[in-house]
């Protein structure tokens, strides 16, 4: 078994420490003035800072580092590969690189063109069945909430205010919504004002902090040793009857790191799938946390397969419903995760706190499991109302 | 504006309704879900704004369609103002900005001529589905405008010629079947550059003022045309009164009342009177109201009169707020299009019958509605479509005619799918699509048979069903019976078998379980007993109705051996019935 150094031993270089200062601040910033962050849910934003081919340079927080690194990822790549300075474009797209709906990610390039910033937050509703767009009963993602692609809403510097009006119909709290989508938008603005004045906007720097990552984990893998790990775990919400097992493995070679499922679940008609970004970040989360920030970019992701199949439980596609699994399934996952990881030598931080489950569990009324641990939350008739010819 | 001869007018006008023909065409042979290509559910028009908005043509559809469409060309000027320009195109769904339910999305394209006026040709179609939480958006259980589907308020989906790319994938990730809703997408957008392409060619011939002229005085002739056919009507004011058996959420017998004033000046609708919006999915937003209104209207007019937003300058619509005849956001509003919309039209009409009661007659559809879905395993593709074969056929008789085809004239030129076509598009194995016998409303002139559909469902699927019609049948028109109730039964037949009472949501049919329906045929127009015997005899041979049934309806004999009429027993059975029927009004009266 390797034996890593602890990361807090070696410090990060001064350039990438005042990056991480810079974007926690932002983070800060977004989670502040964003009407939805009143949920006082500090997991549900981040700010990230991208090299111009689209490579994680840096995140305020670690937990979403690969979904978001893939919304953003999809946002180039739906415009052609880039996005020319002046732009915005939004998306909350869980089947391309998002978690679920009510997560919306915001991309536009660095004023210089030199790479670009996103920040993500959760809004509190985006239309749906249900009034805060995580239906416990969906079978579909449109029950959740509007699917939003990439979707530009400002060109050459404009606002493209018919597509801003189009989100904010689909939401019951559209003042809501257009408050967070403006404070993503100051936010990356003043994002990008600081990071140019700390000299950490150009090409260069970008390279620069990436090959310190290099370097970083180079040192942090180089005892660990191959081989191969195995664990099992369960996806489980008595309310709506899931109850998957799963098995997870953890191969190491040649410093290479995959995640596999050697028998994927499939995609299941409940809350419950996980979008490739959720299990993404939720296999990366404990490694994440254990590794220091120098290392936390698109170098982990350069050394990290995760190996899913379009369709399945843990790589949800249209139109499987992915509103609770960025809490639930992705809990699990980390947990699985972080087992494996220790086994194989890896250092593991804490985490869980990340995919916790919120303040408000989403469960239904008449779950007949004595062992469920949700608390009943009134008002939803669900099964009343879903229940095939209940009105008949 | 400049003086045109009536002739050039009238080929302008003409050309006008022309192209809406063309892009009508159009439509038909590009788009993909049958729901255009089989049924015609769209309408295409074209718009004109100087100081107010106008439709100036139309293809013959739906008339309620382009009548709203009014809302969506004035909705799209509200939002964008100085913000359009020549190459944009703009789509809307909005019920609450310009739209009337979510699954009719309206796709305009302005043309700016000389000196500010626009032309604008628009189409405007039913979407087989636009997301939201039930395939196909007749959602029962929706109490707001969320739970129906994607709401589309007016953008530019092209902007000076370009395609916004990310504004079609936003849309179209937002519905179950992109691949489809893409085809019937862009054969809408495809209509509308037909229609763009053709005014120009019209411009450039005639010149922009001509053509505006022409315009005008298109809008005039209708206006003066109008005002003269309904200064023969007799003053004052009439009460229609419809009722909508229910609205899914528990509200029953909604009321919808039509005050109707005839003056010198014009028509008056107030629908002062009329219940307050309702929790369920069948509030009538102001634009869906008015263009029922005007359906009713123009079903009573001479029938030479040109269609046109002419005939609107004489009418005045008042719609309380907050009233299910225009509800507040974020009311539900998905099955208004049909229920509570035919109630507007039928207690227009019902005013209409107590003025011009030659004039009267269904012009509304309502009724049941079935969408059904799942995916199909011959091509492993979800499929979603409503049921047309559950709903068509409501068609009253008229002063003059008996009730004929599916859907009455006046609402639309809606057709029947061919159920060949059907079994090869979605899963079904049809065993029974027909008129039946003995089910023909009684009157003067007879309603349409009710139509019955027995559908083996060849795969397992999902049906969303709201049954109407019940409660209020079918009206009958100046004396003549109402239809019968309507019936929509699942797994008929099978242990699971249930009549849908009111309104079922994702009920599941099994692989070889059967779905029947039995959908009232309208009204009868005028007194049975006057209808031409020899008519009578010619139902009976045709088996709309049996001899029994000739005899008790409309008391005329027919020789069982022979299936001629019997003369003298006829007269007798006729004289008879009357003197009871006179009897029976006198014992009433006294």
């Amino acid at each position: 078994m390797s034996i890593m150094m602890p990361s807090t031993q070696v410090a990060a270089s001064p350039q990438m420490g005042e990056l991480v200062r810079i974007l926690r601040h932002a983070d800060a910033k977004l989670r502040r003035s964003s009407p939805s962050t009143a949920l006082g849910d500090d997991r549900h934003a981040v700010v990230g800072l991208f090299d111009e081919t689209g490579a994680v340079v840096a995140l305020s927080r670690r937990a979403w580092l690969a979904s978001l690194a893939a919304t953003v990822r999809s946002v180039l790549d739906a415009f052609g590969g880039t996005l020319p300075v002046g732009e915005l474009a939004v998306s909350n797209d869980p089947y391309a690189g998002g978690t679920h709906v009510t997560d919306f990610t915001v991309v536009r390039p660095l004023a210089g063109g030199t790479g670009y910033l996103a920040a993500r937050f959760h809004t509190l509703d985006i239309g749906g069945e249900q009034l805060g767009s995580i239906t416990p009963r969906a079978a579909e993602i449109w029950e959740e909430g509007v699917l939003v692609p990439p979707l530009r809403l400002a060109r050459s510097g404009q606002a493209d205010f018919d597509a801003a009006t189009m989100l904010d119909f689909n939401s019951r709290l559209p003042d809501v919504l257009r408050g967070d989508l403006k404070a993503a938008v100051r936010t990356l603005d003043e994002l990008d004002v600081a990071l140019a004045t700390a000299g950490l906007g150009g090409r260069d720097a970008h390279a620069a902090l990436l090959e310190e990552a290099r370097a970083r984990m180079r040192d942090e893998l180089a005892e660990l040793q191959d081989g191969s790990w195995s664990t099992t775990g369960r996806i489980h919400h008595c309310c709506t009857g899931v109850d998957v097992p799963f098995e997870l493995k953890l191969t190491v070679a040649a410093g290479q790191l995959r995640f596999a499922f050697p028998v994927e679940p499939a995609g299941v008609k409940a809350f419950v799938n996980s979008s490739a970004g959720t299990t993404a970040s939720a296999l990366l989360a404990p490694l994440a946390a254990g590794l220091p920030d120098a290392a936390c970019n698109a170098v982990l992701l350069d050394r990290v397969t995760i190996a899913t199949t379009p369709g399945s439980l843990f790589h949800a596609q249209a139109p499987l419903p992915t509103g609770y699994a960025p809490y639930i399934t992705a809990g699990e996952l980390a947990r699985r995760a972080a087992e494996l990881a220790g086994q194989a030598g890896l250092r593991v931080a804490p985490y869980e706190h990340w995919f916790a489950l919120p303040a408000r569990p989403f469960s239904l009324p008449g779950c007949d499991d004595p062992g469920c641990p949700f608390p009943k939350v009134g008002g939803d008739t669900h099964k009343t109302r879903y229940a095939p010819g209940a009105r008949s | 504006m400049s003086e045109v001869d009536p002739i050039t007018a009238q080929v302008v006008r003409e050309y006008l309704e022309s192209v809406s023909k063309e892009m009508s065409s159009v439509v038909e042979r590009t788009a993909v879900h049958p729901l255009f290509n089989e049924c015609h559910d769209y309408s295409t028009g074209v718009f004109h704004r100087r100081d107010s908005v106008s439709l100036v043509a139309r293809a013959t559809a739906i008339p309620v369609h382009i009548f709203a469409s009014l809302k969506s060309v004035e909705a799209m000027l509200d939002y964008f103002g100085d913000g359009l320009a020549d190459g944009d195109v703009v789509i809307l769904n909005d019920p609450f900005f310009g739209g009337t339910h979510n699954a009719d999305w309206t796709v305009m394209k302005p043309i700016f001529l000389e000196g500010g006026g626009m032309l604008c040709p628009a189409v405007r179609a039913h979407m087989a589905d636009s997301g939201g939480p039930v395939a196909g958006n007749y959602n029962p259980d929706a109490r707001e405008v969320w739970q129906e589907a994607f709401r589309i308020p007016p953008v530019k989906i092209v902007e000076a010629g370009r395609l916004r790319e990310d504004v079609r994938a936003t849309i179209l990730a937002n519905t179950r079947i992109p691949e489809t809703l893409d085809g019937d997408l862009r054969a809408m957008m495809a209509a509308v550059e037909i229609g763009e392409q053709r005014i120009r060619e019209l411009c450039e011939r005639y010149g922009d003022r001509v053509v505006e002229a022409c315009v005008d005085e298109a809008l005039n002739y209708s206006e003066r045309r109008f005002r003269s056919e309904i200064a023969s009507w007799p003053k004052g004011r009439t009460i229609g009164v419809w009722h909508l058996d229910h609205d899914s959420a528990g509200t029953h017998d909604i009321r919808i009342q039509a005050t109707l004033e005839v003056s010198e000046s014009g028509l008056k609708v107030d629908f002062e009177g009329s219940s307050p919006q309702t929790p369920g999915f069948v509030n009538s937003t102001e634009g869906n109201t008015a263009s029922w209104v005007y359906t009713a209207l123009c079903a009573a007019l001479s029938d030479d009169i040109p269609i046109n937003s002419g005939l609107f300058r004489v009418v005045d619509i008042q719609t309380p707020l907050g009233s299910v005849v225009n509800p507040v956001p974020p009311a539900a509003t998905m099955s208004a299009t049909g229920r509570v919309g035919s109630e507007v039209g039928l207690s227009v009409m019902k005013a209409l019958e107590q003025i011009v009661p030659e004039r009267s007659g269904n012009v509304s559809y309502g009724g049941s509605l079935c969408t059904t879905y799942g995916v199909d395993p011959r091509y492993d593709e979800f499929f979603v479509t409503i049921e047309y074969g559950s709903n068509l056929v409501s068609a009253s008789a008229a002063f003059g005619t008996d009730g004929w085809g599916g859907w009455p004239a006046p609402f639309s030129t809606l057709v029947f799918n061919t159920i060949e076509m059907l079994e090869i598009q979605f899963p079904y194995r049809y065993h029974r699509y027909e008129y039946t016998t003995d089910t023909a409303a009684p009157g003067r002139w007879r309603g349409v048979p009710a139509f019955a559909m027995e559908r083996e469902a060849v795969t397992e699927q999902y049906v969303n069903a709201i049954v109407v019609g019940v409660r209020h049948v079918a009206p009958g028109w100046a004396g003549g019976e109402p239809g019968i109730p309507n019936e929509i039964t699942l797994a008929t037949g099978s242990p699971d078998e249930r009549a849908v009472v009111e309104t079922v949501t994702r009920a599941p049919l099994k692989a070889g379980q059967v779905m029947t329906s039995l959908r009232s045929g309208g009204g009868g127009f005028g007194d049975p007993l006057e209808r031409d015997p020899d008519a009578v005899r010619a139902d009976v041979l045709d088996e709309i109705y049996t001899r029994e049934a000739a005899k008790r309806a409309f008391a005329v004999v027919i020789d069982p051996a022979t299936m001629d009429i019997d003369t003298e027993a006829t007269r007798a059975l006729r004289v008879e019935r009357r003197n009871t029927s006179q009897t029976a009004i006198m014992e009433a009266t006294t």
